[in-house]
């Protein structure tokens, strides 16, 4: 965990879970320890899971649920099995590789805390749209007007700060897509997805589907969206 | 196995070197350790909702026209955008069904028009692979005419390898793979031309036929 002095303290509640998530990061393969320094590796192996639950502990009671949130049960769930597994690896070799397997479980779970916690801070139609012009930051406000279904002079005012008081909820399910495109899409390519033709909406286009219904459309959106992320066998 | 196979594929094991792309923010395998329940978009070999499954490719370029035709992508520009990671997975396993070509299908008493049809046929055959023991399945890629697919079923979790393969003594073959990041990019264009698009033949299955004096059926694959 020496790469700890260089992950930012966390501020808000997705900034811990990203903090948690770092801590949990691969670790790269270190030479078994010589008799003589067991005791320190131990020592190290210990402190760092120390660091891992008390990181635990505080985001899971900054979640709205609390220790009752899914997630956070199931990431109290792993981190029983991690102390156990480091307990029961005495020469702190892990030769099954069960902590390093754990922990990649329970960077799958904070993967989707933080997906959720992005979402929860997206819900807020002002928060979706400075989100949207913030990734879509060199999208002519034409582009931005047909995908958020407003008026290009509508984007101006919002652009200028005016409070988003119609399409929120437009507003709201393009950011959640766009939170899922980002990573693997240019801006250019993000507004070229809404405008492609697709066979899993039956031959019609995102933005086609968005412009019939928000609500009817946020469902196969988000699968979309969410599907074309990993590799699958068409 | 169910009453449509007339033999069972043949149970094969060795080691394989393949290729599976995924967005940069992805890990290269498909795991969600955890959830409620299994959140993998359906896809040939598995449904919504029903465990997981590895999707990979024999072929890089069977790797990235699985992307082109998932997306539709049909022009340069569109190509240009995707940003991705290809990583080269190896893995060594058992009991995978051999259904790699269209002849395997016939002999075990399938329609190998499924291989490259719609899904339902494929997901069906997956229930029964696994339900017999199967660990994975190898059959022709619907995206690149000419390129074979493995798909492992279920969850596997990567070992993301900086080194050489032989740096890594697996200590659970069941559940973890080792991987290395091969390239990060776009699709190459090349595809956009060669890729088997849902809405067109398959040229390999429609060679099959011809060799076999079939004659082609009407609309695709």
């Amino acid at each position: 965990m020496s790469a700890l002095a260089d992950i930012p303290q966390p501020e808000t509640l997705r900034d811990k879970a990203e903090h948690v998530r770092a801590l949990i990061a691969p670790i790269r393969a270190q030479p078994v320890p010589a008799p003589a320094d067991l005791a320190a590796a131990r020592a190290e192996r210990q402190r760092r899971y120390d660091v891992i639950e008390d990181s635990i502990l505080d985001l899971s009671s900054a979640l709205p649920q609390g220790t009752e949130d899914y997630d956070a049960r199931k990431l109290f769930e792993f981190l029983v099995g991690l102390r156990r597994a480091i307990a029961a690896d005495t020469e702190v070799t892990d030769p099954g590789g069960e902590i390093e397997l754990i922990g990649l479980m329970m960077r799958d779970v904070l993967a989707r805390i933080e997906r959720r916690l992005l979402h929860d801070e997206l819900d807020d139609p002002r928060a979706a749209v400075d989100f949207v012009f913030a990734t879509l930051e060199r999208v002519s406000a034409g582009d931005l007007a047909r995908l958020l279904g407003v008026s290009t002079k509508t984007i101006g005012a919002w652009r200028a700060g005016r409070p988003v008081t119609r399409n929120g909820e437009r507003a709201v399910v393009l950011a959640q897509l766009i939170s899922y495109l980002r990573p693997s899409l240019t801006p250019l390519g993000i507004v070229l997805w809404f405008d492609a033709e697709r066979d899993q909406l039956d031959g019609r286009t995102p933005l086609q589907l968005l412009d019939r219904g928000v609500a009817s459309a946020h469902a196969p959106l988000v699968a979309l969206a969410r599907g074309s992320r990993g590799q699958l066998a068409g | 196995m169910s009453p449509a196979w007339k033999s069972e594929p043949a149970r094969i094991a060795g080691e394989w070197h393949c290729f599976r792309q995924v967005a940069p923010d992805w890990p290269p395998l498909y795991h969600a350790a955890g959830e409620p329940s299994p959140s993998q978009r359906s896809a040939r070999w598995h449904r919504l909702g029903e465990g997981y499954a590895q999707y990979l490719a024999l072929e890089p370029l069977g790797a990235w026209a699985e992307l082109v035709r998932f997306e539709r992508i049909r022009g340069g520009t569109r190509a240009a955008q995707y940003r991705r990671r290809l990583y080269l997975v190896f893995v060594r396993e058992r009991e995978i069904a051999d259904l790699s070509t269209f002849e395997r299908w016939a002999d075990c008493g399938l329609d190998p028009r499924a291989a490259v049809g719609d899904h339902g046929a494929c997901q069906a055959i997956a229930d029964d692979l696994r339900a017999a023991g199967y660990r994975g399945v190898l059959a022709p890629s619907a995206a690149l005419d000419g390129a074979t697919n493995l798909t492992l079923f279920g969850a596997r979790y990567e070992k993301v390898l900086l080194g050489g393969l032989e740096r890594w003594e697996n200590p659970n073959p069941e559940l973890r793979l080792p991987c290395s990041l091969a390239a990060e990019g776009t699709p190459p264009e090349q595809l956009i031309v060669e890729t088997t698009f849902a809405d067109m033949p398959h040229d390999g299955y429609r060679a099959w036929l011809r060799a076999e004096g079939l004659r082609a059926p009407r609309g695709v694959p």
